[in-house]
């Protein structure tokens, strides 16, 4: 119990070990920061280092030969980097460096100016190829004498960041800013496994060291500034004012900034909540904050524990700059409302901001590694937002012909997918094509969460992940710490199906393959080797029907699953099938006809990826609402067809 | 009202054109619906008809790729046979509708022209319209205020229904200067009387349509086979009725 104290206490120290004290200035018409930052870091572990690597993420748009700009192919999320205009791109540069106060610019080089980068063991040799080059996105600094265990080195750096257009997520838009990525922020020091820095990849996102942070941020008077942390004091000169915020225990530093802001105000227990909006979204505010606050209320109850700091910033982007929208950072997220006149019943903006705000625990506080392990983050929000929105709304399409909540998108996503990999892996090293990275990411975790949540049920579900949550808030947890939570909390199979979700295709797939129901046929023939008498009035017993049912286990787990049978006469039998050998048969007599035969009627393992072959209906129920699509979509052609003749 | 007071008397050129929305209706209606009962009858979906059925059915596969195609050429044939339909309505307006023998020979014989006339009045109007959409969007895209691409798409589609009246309405004198001339005549006069009713007639008839096609789409997304006959009808009355006023504007030049 000591010794498990003592681990606890030394892997939380890097949580107190890191400082940074930022002051910069922006530029609306360069369209750039340039300041200082001072990084005081002591090395916590047992292990001395000699070099120091920083993330310069905003050197991922500094050109189109990028790590990023190759992966992405220039577009994320459907919007476009802007290569037609030098001030389109971005960069972070260093123009000086001093260490514990003395000039070390000298030890300082980008990552590819350094001839052979693989040999700083800093990132992972796979998850760069040759013909990306330059990209500096990441920077090292070499010490003259390795910094050992229980040593503070302080830096204080000069810099300068343009913004690029913004196109994902972090960039700028006329006077519009969203700050993200936009500061020199030192890597993750893991000890023996030595330093987790990686190249600023397509499809992941960010790992860092919990701090302390204070940052000072001047800006023209006429700017409304939202930032991550506490509004400290705010200064003003002559055209400029200074905001400085400051926060313990965050990750990450994000603020933005615009002439145009407004801001609404509003809150929820302890925390008070700020939204800034666009001019004209004055009519989604409303909308805007029960979001957030269904956001707030529901992780609290998956998780355990309230959002514990005091402040949190919504941002909602002008479309203009959607490439900034649906994006986390600590204490401050941005939404997407792509429409004042988006209807009610389309919650596709409510789920971003609930997904968005999520991210504070599932990054946030469980700070896991979102370059290596994105099922952490990404898949385990994903499941709390799809939890948070069905608790608050039920639903995220809610139309009286159309209804679908979080988990239905989730199960159609992946069931789609047909590729190799597996979400347990890397960003990088999913395959392009199919979907693979967000189908898995995402979509995977979320509707086989819900399927373990339906087999232990709620409560041991929760307690899942309210032991999870409690041992490794503030702190870096990996799979196998949350595996381990699992194991112990729910058992064996439990941490059996969550780890083949993670690391095999394993999939689930129950099917009715047959489902008869007869009359019975008159007996014919011998009894007890005599003829026996027929009847003729009786040829059928029109009463009797002899039913066969024949289910299959398609997929890879063996899992006991039900059947329900419905008969015409509104009555219903119900069998258990153990899921094993493949395929069983069962046979029973009743007095009535069988309706449908369904496997796993209540949905059980919601992410059984077939829903058509779970069951066979003998009466069809639903033809009235296929002829009505086909009447709707029908009826669509002619008003199509009007519409585009109308000057013929 | 004298326009469509004379095309309700002859009632018989509205009632072509309906029937060919309704043969378009039938076209689509038939194999879709046929498909759907189908795929969904003896399955899960037979019983449950939830949006799963939409990957799992529609999407599977090349269903969806099936389906498109199969629109995008039924929309292709009726929109040429449109056109077809038109020489012989414009002869009936100028005269009088002499059994459908002679309809369709009229048809048949004013086809050719009738399609190039189509083509030149259509490509400005799309060019014009496209400038107009390029325009309102790009004032909405250089605005702070979100409110300013709401009213700019409402900008840019009036912009396009006012084209697209004055378009039509010299389309339509080109079209009866065709026919009277025998060859492919051009007009870009605007008459302001006969401008004015045309315009009122074909708004009437845009806002007809639109009108009965929210109702129908009332009736359809709620439950109830009697709710879905009623928004059947009443997309089919705003489709004849739309066709009546549009006739009328048409009369009203000839």
């Amino acid at each position: 119990m000591k010794k498990l104290f003592l681990i606890l206490l030394v892997t939380s120290l890097p949580a107190l070990a890191l400082d940074y004290n930022i002051s910069i200035t922006l530029n609306p018409k360069e369209k750039k920061i340039s300041g200082t930052e001072t990084i005081t870091w002591q090395n916590t572990t047992d292990t001395a280092t000699d070099v120091l690597p920083l993330h310069l993420y905003m050197n991922g748009f500094s050109n189109n030969r990028s790590v990023f700009a190759m992966e992405s192919g220039g577009k994320h999320r459907g919007n476009r980097m802007d290569v037609k205009e030098v001030k389109g791109f971005g960069y972070c540069k260093i123009s000086a460096l001093q260490l514990n106060g003395e000039d070390a610019m000298s030890a300082f080089h980008y990552i590819s100016d350094l001839p052979n980068p693989e040999s700083l063991g800093v990132f992972w040799k796979d998850e760069i190829s040759k013909r990306i080059r330059p990209d500096r996105t990441i920077g090292i600094v070499r010490l003259s004498k390795p910094l050992a265990p229980g040593e503070s080195i302080t830096l204080k750096i000069t810099f300068e960041t343009k913004f690029p257009r913004v196109f994902a997520r972090t960039g700028y838009w006329k006077s519009f800013f969203m700050g993200g990525q936009w500061f020199p922020k030192i890597a993750v020091f893991q000890g023996e496994k030595g330093w987790n820095c990686h190249l600023f990849h397509y499809r992941s996102e960010f790992f860092a060291d919990f701090a302390h942070y204070t940052v000072a941020l001047t800006v023209p008077k006429n700017y409304v500034v939202g930032a991550t942390g506490y509004l400290k004091s705010e200064t003003t000169a002559e055209n400029t004012k200074t905001l400085t915020f400051a926060v313990d225990n965050v990750h990450d530093f994000a603020w933005t900034a615009w002439d145009h802001w407004k801001v609404a105000t509003d809150n929820w227990k302890h925390v008070k909540l700020f939204l800034l909006y666009p001019p004209g979204h004055e009519g989604t505010v409303q909308r805007q904050m029960e979001a957030l606050k269904a956001a707030l209320s529901g992780y609290a109850e998956l998780c355990g524990e309230d959002y514990p700091y005091k402040k949190f910033t919504l941002v909602d982007p002008p479309m203009q700059a959607s490439g900034a929208g649906g994006m986390e950072y600590p204490m401050l997220v941005t939404g997407m409302f792509p429409s004042p006149l988006t209807p009610v019943g389309v919650r596709i903006p409510e789920a971003v901001i609930v997904h968005e705000f999520g991210h504070n625990y599932f990054y946030g506080m469980l700070a896991s590694n979102e370059f290596e392990n994105a099922w952490m983050d990404e898949g385990m929000n994903s499941f709390g937002t799809a939890y948070a929105m069905e608790r608050h709304y039920k639903y995220d399409l809610d139309f009286p012909f159309l209804k679908m909540d979080g988990f239905d998108e989730a199960r159609i996503g992946y069931s789609s997918y047909k590729g190799p990999d597996f979400p347990g892996k890397a960003a990088w090293e999913f395959s392009p094509a199919g979907g693979g990275y967000s189908n898995l990411s995402y979509n995977k975790p979320t509707i086989y969460f819900r399927t373990l949540e339906n087999m232990l049920g709620k409560e041991k579900f929760l307690q899942i992940f309210h032991t999870y949550f409690a041992k490794y808030k503030f702190r870096h947890p990996t799979p196998e710490d949350f595996l381990g939570v699992v194991k112990e909390t729910a058992g064996d199979q439990a941490e059996d199906f969550v780890r083949r979700m993670l690391y095999t295709r394993d999939k689930i797939d129950y099917a009715v393959t047959k489902a008869v129901s007869r009359q019975t046929p008159p007996f014919l023939g011998l009894k007890n080797f005599k003829a026996a008498p027929v009847d003729k009035k009786k040829t059928k017993d029109k009463k009797n029907f002899q039913n066969t049912i024949i289910v299959e286990n398609r997929g890879d787990f063996q899992y006991p699953v039900s059947i329900e049978v419905r008969l015409k006469d509104g009555s219903t039998k119900s069998f258990t099938w153990d899921g094993k050998n493949g395929w069983h048969r069962f046979e029973f007599d009743s007095t009535s006809a069988m309706k449908m035969a369904i496997i796993d009627p209540k949905r059980v393992y919601a992410c059984d990826v077939s829903l058509k072959n779970n069951a066979i209906t003998l009466e069809p129920q639903t033809g009235s609402s296929m002829t009505k699509l086909a009447i709707f979509v029908s009826q669509l052609v002619q008003l199509v067809f009007n519409i585009s003749s109308l000057s013929i | 009202m004298k326009a469509l007071k004379s095309v309700l008397k002859d009632h018989r050129l509205v009632t072509i054109l309906y029937l060919q929305e309704l043969a378009l209706f039938l076209a689509v209606f038939i194999p879709l619906t046929t498909w759907f009962h189908a795929a969904s009858s003896k399955t899960y979906f037979g019983t449950f008809f939830t949006v799963d059925f939409f990957p799992e059915i529609l999407a599977k596969g090349s269903g969806l790729l099936a389906i498109s195609t199969f629109l995008i050429l039924t929309f292709l044939f009726f929109f040429l046979l449109r056109i077809f339909l038109m020489g012989g309505i414009f002869d009936s307006l100028i005269g009088k509708y002499a059994g459908f023998p002679h309809f369709l020979h009229e048809s048949a014989q004013h086809f050719p022209r009738f399609l190039i006339l189509f083509l030149v009045y259509s490509i400005p109007l799309l060019i014009l319209t496209a400038i107009a959409g390029k325009t309102t969007g790009s004032i909405a895209q250089n605005s702070p205020n979100q409110a300013m691409p709401v009213t700019m798409m409402l900008v840019s589609r009036s912009i396009a229904i006012i084209l697209s009246i004055v378009f039509s309405f010299w389309h339509t004198n080109a079209r009866f200067k065709t026919i009277l001339n025998h060859k492919t005549k051009f007009s870009l006069a605007i008459r302001g009387k006969f401008f004015l009713g045309f315009a009122a007639y074909q708004l009437a008839s845009v806002a007809f349509l639109l009108l009965f096609t929210w109702l129908s789409v009332q009736f359809l997304t709620n439950a109830g086979t009697g709710l879905m006959v009623a928004g059947f009808l009443l997309m089919q009355i705003g489709l004849y009725v739309r066709n009546l006023l549009k006739l009328a504007s048409y009369k009203l030049l000839s």
